[in-house]
């Protein structure tokens, strides 16, 4: 059952299938709760929220019909979960970035890689909702412009606008940080 | 393209230039081919994109964790119950997965103009006396008429209406 797409789970699901459920779970909990954190803060308020979206997903599957693809549908539950909660933003926990350090990295670059990552997570936490969910779901689940406009509910063009405004702001706020140092 | 147009699709885009439409890919590239400022900029914005990339991905372990966490959470008490709406239990799937959203108002348009129709079929559309003037015979006629009968003229050497 590993195999099934997303859309042959929800069909699963709606049938109450709860190994089915389960392997939903484990696929999208992890990249919703990592895309929470950015727009809620915390982790325990971003596993919160995954938590509760998981369980409308199961008590709503029977009424889901497969008119957009479930990780849009899902990701805009996540979305409107997150703006309910109307929480200021926090910068963020650089546990992440410690995870993915680059071994090869000695601890000065290593330093500096956790100082323009923390200054990065900032000026993100530091967006209005709309534009720190447009730049999260573009740079982290690598969605498309018109995926995005789908899960944010508003147009592509709608979706750009709220690129050029977030990008704008994160250029002059990080400058030459992220534009000239060394690709990682 | 102009510079300003090249820099505001930049923003709009990003700077991968493989994911833009094909012309304003085209137009893009002939840019950055003449132009050495609009050629700094795109490398400028594939620098910063690569950057935010990095910063909001997370590690293996860290979503290992996550996964977990929010798994046991859920395994701890039982799933509530699911909703089912009543109209799926009896209509087929393949009409339930018809998409009428982009239509719903022309469908709601003639549903309503079906039930208008029936209605009047039914019970006719019967018009109050305008006048009082009007002779008690002529009054009824009103009464008993309906729209076919005020729009159309009678027969002019019988009278009778169609």
């Amino acid at each position: 059952m590993q195999e099934l797409s997303d859309e042959s789970l929800m069909h699963r699901i709606a049938g109450g299938d709860r190994e089915a459920f389960r392997i939903l779970v484990r696929r999208h909990s992890a990249p919703a709760a990592g895309f929470a954190r950015r727009m809620v803060g915390g982790e325990a308020d971003a596993e919160e929220v995954v938590q509760e979206a998981l369980l409308r997903v199961w008590v709503n599957a029977p009424r889901w019909r497969p008119l957009a693809s479930f990780r849009t549908w899902f990701y805009r539950i996540v979305l409107n979960l997150c703006l309910s909660r109307r929480r200021k933003p926090v910068p963020l926990s650089l546990d992440a970035a410690e995870d993915v350090a680059d071994t090869a990295l000695g601890p000065a670059e290593h330093f500096e890689r956790e100082e323009r990552d923390r200054r990065i997570a900032e000026a993100i936490a530091a967006l209005p909702e709309r534009q720190r969910a447009a730049i999260v779901l573009t740079y982290r689940e690598g969605l498309s412009n018109a995926e995005v406009a789908a899960i944010v509910d508003t147009s592509v063009s709608g979706v750009e606008t709220l690129l050029v405004r977030a990008r704008r702001t994160l250029r002059s706020k990080l400058g030459s940080d992220v534009s000239e140092g060394n690709e990682d | 393209m102009t510079r300003t147009q090249f820099l505001d699709r930049l923003d709009a885009l990003g700077s991968d230039l493989a994911a833009w439409p094909a012309r304003e890919r085209a137009k893009a590239l002939q840019l950055i081919a003449a132009d050495d400022h609009a050629c700094a900029v795109h490398e400028q914005a594939r620098r910063m994109d690569a950057a935010l990339r990095a910063s909001v991905t997370e590690g293996a372990h860290d979503a290992a964790r996550t996964e977990a966490r929010v798994v046991s959470r859920l395994e701890a008490r039982p799933l509530p119950a699911q909703r089912r709406s009543i109209v799926s239990r009896w209509w087929p799937d393949a009409l339930l997965n018809y998409d009428f959203a982009p239509a719903w108002p022309r469908v709601a348009g003639l549903v309503l103009a079906g039930c208008l129709g029936l209605v009047i079929g039914l019970f006719g559309i019967t018009i109050s006396p305008i006048d009082s003037s009007v002779s008690t015979a002529t009054a009824g006629s009103f009464i008993e008429a309906d729209l076919g009968a005020l729009v159309s003229e009678p027969e002019p050497m019988t009278g009778a209406r169609p």
